[in-house]
């Protein structure tokens, strides 16, 4: 029976291989290419991830200092009681996000990457 | 085409094995739920051997509706991806029969037949229902998956073809 496999099959089946792993090193780049802060629901900001800056902002209950570096962005001191947001660290992917909620702050990575509406599906 | 009662009842035959072999796929044990053998595959390649590619055209979009609509899953998203998947593999398998002969074989048509309708379940799924940058992890597991089970139905495919041709030199 094995005989039956011919020398094209072999060449199919590297080919398929090739094109199989193929995504793993081209990858669809799901960097997050600027980030909406918002204070109060409002935004107030659209800044680049490639500019490197540290600023603060006037929020509820007081300063917020938020750094962006190596296009990536976090909350680094905060004047929230439980500060969680500084515990979040850095996000840097289309769709992470940082809140404080009692600041009513919240920073959005945005980026090409449509985000969908369903998180996941189950059948 | 031959309209003939006996090729209605043959197409049939093969429309009726392949559906029954895709239910049953369902409810095998399966290491994720879309790595599914393709099992029906085996009676789309005979009806294309046996007829034309036509025919295996027919075969594997009717068993795509039937099947969902067995399973009440028509128009459903695992429908689609269904649905775009065969198209795609049928599209592959049918400009591999072409060159089929002395350097290929239906073991590599169907092989590549498996890729295309992974490739494309988990295109379209990227595409339409969900991240493409999420769902491209799959590409992986299904490659080598597709490799495995088309070698398998392609095996299949070629020992139930040589019976064929002997029962077919038999007159019957």
């Amino acid at each position: 029976m094995l005989k039956k496999i011919k020398i094209g099959d072999f060449i199919i089946a590297i080919c398929v291989l090739f094109l199989g792993f193929l995504p793993l090193v081209a990858r669809p780049n799901s960097s997050a290419e600027s980030f909406s802060i918002y204070l109060d629901g409002k935004q107030i900001a659209d800044l680049p991830a490639d500019e490197d800056t540290t600023f603060s902002l006037d929020a509820r209950l007081g300063e917020i200092l938020i750094e962006i570096k190596d296009g990536r962005a976090r909350v680094v001191e905060s004047s929230c009681p439980e500060k969680i947001c500084v515990r979040t660290g850095f996000i840097g992917k289309v769709g992470q996000s940082i809140a404080c909620v009692p600041n009513k702050l919240l920073i959005v990575a945005e980026g090409k990457q449509r985000r969908k509406e369903f998180d996941g599906m189950l059948k | 085409m031959e309209c003939s009662n006996r090729k209605l009842a043959r197409f049939s035959l093969y429309l009726a094995i392949a559906l029954s072999l895709w239910v049953f796929e369902e409810f095998i044990p399966r290491p994720m739920p879309w790595l599914k053998p393709g099992f029906s595959y085996i009676a789309i390649l005979l009806a294309m051997l046996e007829f034309d590619i036509k025919t295996g055209f027919a075969v594997g979009i009717l068993r795509v509706f039937l099947g969902a609509l067995i399973l009440g899953r028509l128009f459903s998203p695992s429908f689609i991806l269904s649905l775009s998947g065969t198209i795609v593999a049928l599209i592959v398998m049918s400009a591999l029969m072409s060159i089929r002969g002395k350097f290929v074989s239906l073991i590599g048509i169907s092989i590549a037949g498996a890729f295309s309708h992974l490739a494309t379940q988990i295109l379209v799924a990227g595409a339409i229902f969900y991240r493409i940058d999420a769902v491209i992890w799959l590409m992986p597991i299904s490659t080598i998956w597709a490799i495995v089970a088309g070698a398998i139905v392609g095996i299949i495919t070629e020992r139930v073809s040589l019976l064929r041709f002997q029962m077919k030199n038999s007159r019957l």
